[in-house]
């Protein structure tokens, strides 16, 4: 369960500053897929970096399974990052020059698994993602919509509890951004808590959404 | 954390970085080479150096008056020899002879071909020497240096000195020292002491030097004082004298090299901080990525210092292969002629390996941790800094 208690993140510039997120309160449920909608610079994006534990907040606290991962140490908010969060991001970040396969194994590298087994998870995630067939081509040959399915094979390989979505069909044509909600649906049934932030009119198909919550300057609806 | 699969994925960044690392490689491995280069040169002359001024003389003995060396009266040899813990006393005969047709000097040497200690040295130089058919004629054994100057204007088996009562002295070349000795012998000629004595006319009783023998080390002191005393128009010069000139030689020359080698660090600091400013944006996205999917900041670190530090001492050993083929195998042209500037001829000598490791150590050091210091901190830098921030 993810609990999120007066959540705020004020952004500094030069002479400026600005309120990201307000007062954020929110409790998701485990397995619960939810929707946030808003326009760009809304806050959407700031709320899921400081769920997935890559931001911190300027106060408040967000709880994930009873632990308070704000106020996580270097070490174990990398622990956190590696174990419990999916992350999918819009922009491709993938190494461009490996392989599908090497990105995908990246979170496992620093982890215990033998070599047998990281095989084993990454074959399994790229047949969910469907893009085994492309494995050993490297990223920088892939299409917008292949290197979307690495990025979710990726944010699946250490079996995290949470997804986070982050405009995941921003950068991709309708045709793949269908084939990712097909993904969704399919981790949906896995039982995974997934966070989905966007303003792509697509996810309204998705036929089991538990929640959609608007937000706006910074502030839910 | 290290393990197999890191090793792995270290392996795979280097093998798809090559064309990052390339650039920054060659230039290290230039300058490493050019450093190595000159540390190879400078403690083989040392070495050859060394050998040459441990047969020297412990104590030499020039007539000096008036600011000027003169020729050594004969007379003060059995003088010498009655000091005690003086071993043997010897006069010298040499000079130098201006060859006109090159415009160089060569040194003459007399030797007197009695003396077994001495002809035992000559004939490590020259190992045809029959002392028996080389007394029979006026006869000399030339340095490979004299020999490539007498041979440019046809002086194949003679050359004709002119004494300086004008007569004119045909003396035979006899044989050539071999090319190894080259950094003692290049310009030097060696015939009987009598000759010499005519050819750079020495007068008799009088010798260019004495040269005393002293097996004490512990006597030097006070055969000094002795030999002071005895005659005030003398300079007296010990072994150590000799070997300080050397010394602060090769120390002047090394502040020279230190001063181009922290000019050259300077220069590669530059370099390596404007490559660092150029490719940051590539190396903040792959650190982004690391953190986000939960590699730790320290793995990270230790990641990248893995990978640079790979580069650079593949570099270094490679800058230093480079060297020593470069001094050892192809003699080192250029930088030969720097070290060896002061001969009278060219040098054409053949540098015999010396490998110092604690110098080695000393150029690793000062190679790789300028390298690994340049790219931990921009590293670093990156690595602390939010993950969400770097990927915006």
């Amino acid at each position: 369960m993810i609990e999120i208690k007066n959540l705020c993140k004020k952004f500094y510039q030069k002479t400026d500053s600005f309120h990201a997120l307000k007062n954020i309160n929110l409790t998701i449920n485990k397995g619960e897929l939810l929707v946030l909608k808003g326009l760009s610079g809304s806050g959407k994006s700031t709320l899921l970096s400081i769920i997935g534990g890559i931001m911190k907040p300027t106060s408040g606290s967000v709880f994930v399974d009873g632990e308070n991962i704000v106020s996580l140490s270097d070490y174990h908010a990398s622990h956190y990052r590696n174990t419990k969060v999916g992350f999918v991001t819009q922009s491709f970040h993938l190494f461009d020059a490996l392989s599908v396969k090497d990105n995908i194994i990246l979170p496992l590298i620093v982890t215990d698994y033998s070599n047998d087994e990281v095989e084993k998870k990454a074959n399994k995630v790229m047949d969910i993602c469907k893009i085994i067939h492309k494995q050993n081509q490297k990223v920088a040959t892939l299409s917008g919509g292949e290197k979307q399915r690495t990025i979710i094979a990726r944010a699946l390989i250490t079996q995290p509890q949470i997804i986070l979505c982050d405009e995941p069909t921003a950068n991709l044509d309708y045709e793949n951004s269908m084939k990712f909600i097909e993904i969704i649906k399919e981790l949906q049934k896995m039982g995974k808590t997934i966070l989905i932030a966007t303003h792509d009119p697509v996810f309204e198909k998705i036929k089991n959404i538990d929640r959609i919550i608007k937000i706006r300057d910074g502030s839910f609806e | 954390m290290i393990n197999k699969k890191f090793i792995n994925f270290l392996s795979l960044l280097l093998f798809t970085h090559h064309k990052k690392h390339l650039s920054i490689f060659v230039i290290s491995v230039l300058l490493v080479s050019i450093m190595g280069a000159v540390l190879f040169i400078s403690s083989s002359i040392q070495k050859d150096i060394n050998a040459t001024l441990d047969n020297q003389a412990d104590i030499t003995v020039q007539r000096y008056k008036g600011g000027k060396v003169l020729n050594t009266p004969e007379a003060w040899i059995d003088e010498f020899l009655n000091i005690n813990g003086v071993a043997s006393v010897q006069g010298r005969i040499y000079g130098v002879h201006y060859y006109e047709p090159s415009e160089q000097y060569f040194m003459i040497v007399g030797v007197d071909f009695f003396d077994t200690q001495i002809v035992k040295t000559v004939q490590t130089l020259s190992d045809n020497l029959d002392i028996k058919q080389f007394l029979q004629k006026d006869n000399m054994i030339i340095g490979s240096g004299v020999k490539e100057h007498f041979d440019k204007y046809a002086y194949y088996d003679y050359y004709p000195f002119r004494p300086p009562d004008r007569s004119i002295k045909k003396v035979n070349i006899y044989d050539t020292f071999s090319k190894e000795s080259d950094i003692v012998s290049s310009d030097m000629i060696i015939m009987d002491i009598n000759l010499a004595r005519e050819i750079l006319g020495v007068e008799d009783g009088y010798v260019t030097d004495i040269i005393i023998k002293v097996p004490n080390p512990l006597e030097l002191e006070m055969i000094k004082t002795k030999l002071v005393i005895s005659h005030f128009d003398m300079r007296i010069i010990k072994k150590d004298d000799i070997q300080k000139y050397y010394k602060n030689l090769f120390n002047y020359k090394g502040g020279v090299f230190l001063t181009l080698y922290i000019v050259v660090v300077f220069t590669f600091l530059l370099i390596l901080y404007q490559r660092y400013s150029m490719i940051r944006d590539i190396d903040s996205k792959e650190i982004a990525i690391l953190r986000f999917v939960g590699w730790r900041i320290d793995t990270i670190v230790w990641l990248k210092i893995s990978e640079n530090f790979i580069v650079a001492t593949s570099a270094y050993m490679l800058g230093i292969l480079f060297a020593y083929f470069y001094v050892f195998v192809l003699d080192a042209p250029i930088l030969k002629n720097i070290f060896l500037g002061y001969s009278n001829l060219e040098n054409n000598i053949s540098f015999s390996p010396n490998i110092d490791a604690g110098l080695l150590m000393i150029l690793f050091l000062f190679f790789v941790l300028p390298f690994m210091i340049a790219i931990i901190i921009p590293v670093w830098r990156i690595a602390i800094v939010e993950p969400s921030e770097v990927m915006r």
